[in-house]
């Protein structure tokens, strides 16, 4: 497997999915980085355990439900910071860009990621990998461990409050 | 929202570019992944035993000939084979960057926007992100090693201007 690629083409999309968890975009990009390391490390042991996953499409779900993982764990080791820090990174966290963006769409890309911080999780994580992570339903159920109908009524759902809210938003 | 909205909408979306690591994190990632796979090649656990197996045959091998040299000295009254010169200090070096066989993977590729070398002449920056790798065998040890070196550098590319 080409890891190189298998990074390259998914980070991003990762990266969206970690920041639902995360106080800030760099400790997103930590528990992406920590954990295609995890998934790389594990995968090192025994490759040919893999074999049947031997693609970029069948290590997704398991790439997703890592950085989840990875995300949390260091939500839970981060609650000694004190409360007033957390809300300090909150409040500086909803400036930073989710997305790049030039000029002519910077505007329209905050609307999307406002929008998109406003919809409930369960419905955010199906979006995501289905839109930017260019999953199945199947592959996402898989990596959720919910069925297929769920998936893809959450999608629609999603899809519906986030286009509400951004017509809401809409000037 | 209908079929119609909904497409609109999933088209808008998917146009979206999410920011994901920096070059820096990715260079530092894949440096880890590349010197843990070079790390892991060197002794897989049923290596060991071929080697060690291979290392007696070799040692074997030695004693018996040098056995016969003995004998056929002593017959002959020649020395047979000459002494294999040693491998001297300065015999020994590494690849250097940018040298043939090293293989050189785009980490990321950054756009740093436009910037004018004159008046007339814009040109768009992009920084690139690179790890050159290559593998190298120590003479002396017959070990393997991987030489893994993050770079990054700057490329100006001209902009026509109407």
């Amino acid at each position: 497997m080409d890891w190189v690629e298998l990074i390259n083409k998914h980070e991003s999309a990762l990266v969206l999915y970690a920041r639902q968890w995360c106080a800030s975009h760099a400790d997103a990009e930590d528990a992406v980085q920590e954990a295609f390391l995890r998934v790389w490390k594990i995968y090192r042991k025994d490759p040919s355990k893999w074999a049947d996953k031997d693609n970029e499409k069948d290590m997704r779900p398991y790439l997703y439900r890592t950085v989840k993982s990875t995300a949390l764990d260091n939500i839970r080791s981060r609650k000694r910071r004190k409360v007033r820090e957390e809300k300090a990174a909150d409040s500086l966290y909803d400036e930073e860009p989710a997305f790049n963006a030039g000029l002519e769409d910077k505007e329209r890309s905050l609307m999307v990621q406002k929008a998109l911080n406003s919809i409930p999780e369960e419905q955010k994580e199906v979006l995501i990998m289905k839109i930017w992570g260019g999953m199945t339903f199947k592959a996402i159920s898989e990596a959720l461990g919910i069925s297929l109908n769920t998936a893809a009524s959450r999608y629609r759902y999603g899809l519906s409050a986030l286009g509400s809210l951004i017509d809401g938003e809409k000037p | 929202m209908n079929n119609e909205e909904i497409e609109k909408l999933e088209k808008e979306l998917a146009g979206l570019k999410p920011r994901g690591l920096s070059a820096e994190r990715k260079t530092a990632l894949f440096s880890e992944i590349s010197q843990d796979q070079a790390a892991g090649k060197i002794i897989p656990f049923p290596s060991i035993i071929a080697l060690t197996a291979a290392a007696a045959a070799l040692v074997l091998a030695i004693l018996f000939a040098m056995n016969n040299r003995e004998a056929g000295a002593k017959t002959n009254g020649h020395e047979l084979a000459q002494k294999p010169e040693p491998v001297r200090e300065e015999t020994i070096s590494a690849p250097l960057p940018n040298a043939p066989g090293i293989d050189t993977i785009l980490v990321a590729n950054e756009d740093e926007g436009i910037m004018y070398l004159d008046e007339n002449t814009p040109v768009r920056r992009s920084r690139y992100h690179v790890l050159d790798r290559a593998q190298w065998t120590d003479p002396r040890s017959g070990k393997k090693h991987e030489l893994i070196r993050p770079r990054n550098g700057v490329v100006l590319t001209s902009l026509r201007v109407d």
